[in-house]
């Protein structure tokens, strides 16, 4: 009878036990969702309201323009780096290239405020 | 689902360009949390987060769906969501997350609800650096 090296805990019966308890969608799901995963902090909420103030509407723009300058900013800095991302910058779903390729541009077909 | 929409469908996981929307943000935990309201970009904050690698990687931007321009289009849907739906299991909740776009998202408009709950698991680019040059 082979001698059974592996003092640890079987990791076939672990994932078994795992998706089991529905914890484990698919081997890839399993791969991706480590322990070293990091909760996402509250999402932050902004909220700019003039209240009785009347501004004319050229400083309103500039006033708008400034503030989604920030919040792009801001976005860009919130922005998680490669090396903070556990297991690479992409959990590494299926390898699915979604990125369209070869379209040509699009112009003026913008749509604002859906949803 | 909803095909009756007659305003132009967008897409969830478009490029990062001029005139896109960003509309989602890659979180440490890998998947993707969402904006509330349509936020367009601009070729700074392009610039800016390329800094840290191409912007699809860690950020989701919506645009118009180009339908026949696109490589992922079969003619009358796209098969991203298609595909991803046939490999992941929609993520369990509830409530769906808010979404700038989801009434006229393509991937909302072809597998309703469902296309919510794997969208935070899309990432729009996963080549290598050494892929993509």
């Amino acid at each position: 009878m082979p001698e059974n090296k592996d003092k640890g805990p079987d990791r076939r019966t672990l994932i078994a036990a795992a998706a089991a308890a529905g914890a484990v969608a698919s081997p890839l799901v399993a791969q991706a969702a480590g322990p070293a995963m990091a909760r996402k902090p509250p999402p932050t909420k902004i909220q700019v309201d003039l209240g009785g103030i009347s501004l004319p509407p050229a400083d309103a723009e500039a006033l708008q323009s400034q503030i989604r300058r920030a919040v792009l900013d801001a976005i860009a800095r919130a922005g998680v780096k490669a090396n903070e991302v556990p297991h690479g910058l992409n959990p590494g779903w299926l390898g699915i290239v979604v990125r369209p390729v070869q379209i040509p541009q699009v112009q003026g077909a913008k749509t604002h405020g859906v949803g | 689902m909803d095909e009756s929409d007659s305003r132009p469908a967008l897409c969830p996981s478009a490029k990062a360009e001029p005139g896109a929307a960003v509309i989602g943000v890659l979180g440490p935990d890998g998947r993707v949390g969402y904006l509330r309201d349509w936020l367009e970009i601009d070729q700074q904050f392009i610039d800016d987060v390329s800094r840290e690698g191409r912007p699809e990687q860690r950020y989701r931007f919506a645009n118009n769906c180009v339908e026949h321009h696109c490589a992922q289009w079969d003619g009358c849907k796209c098969t991203i969501i298609e595909r991803v739906s046939e490999a992941l299991t929609p993520i369990e909740e509830h409530s769906l997350q808010p979404c700038a776009i989801r009434t006229a998202c393509r991937w909302f408009r072809q597998k309703g609800p469902d296309a919510c709950r794997l969208c935070p698991m899309v990432i729009t680019d996963t080549r290598d650096e050494a892929d993509a040059a």
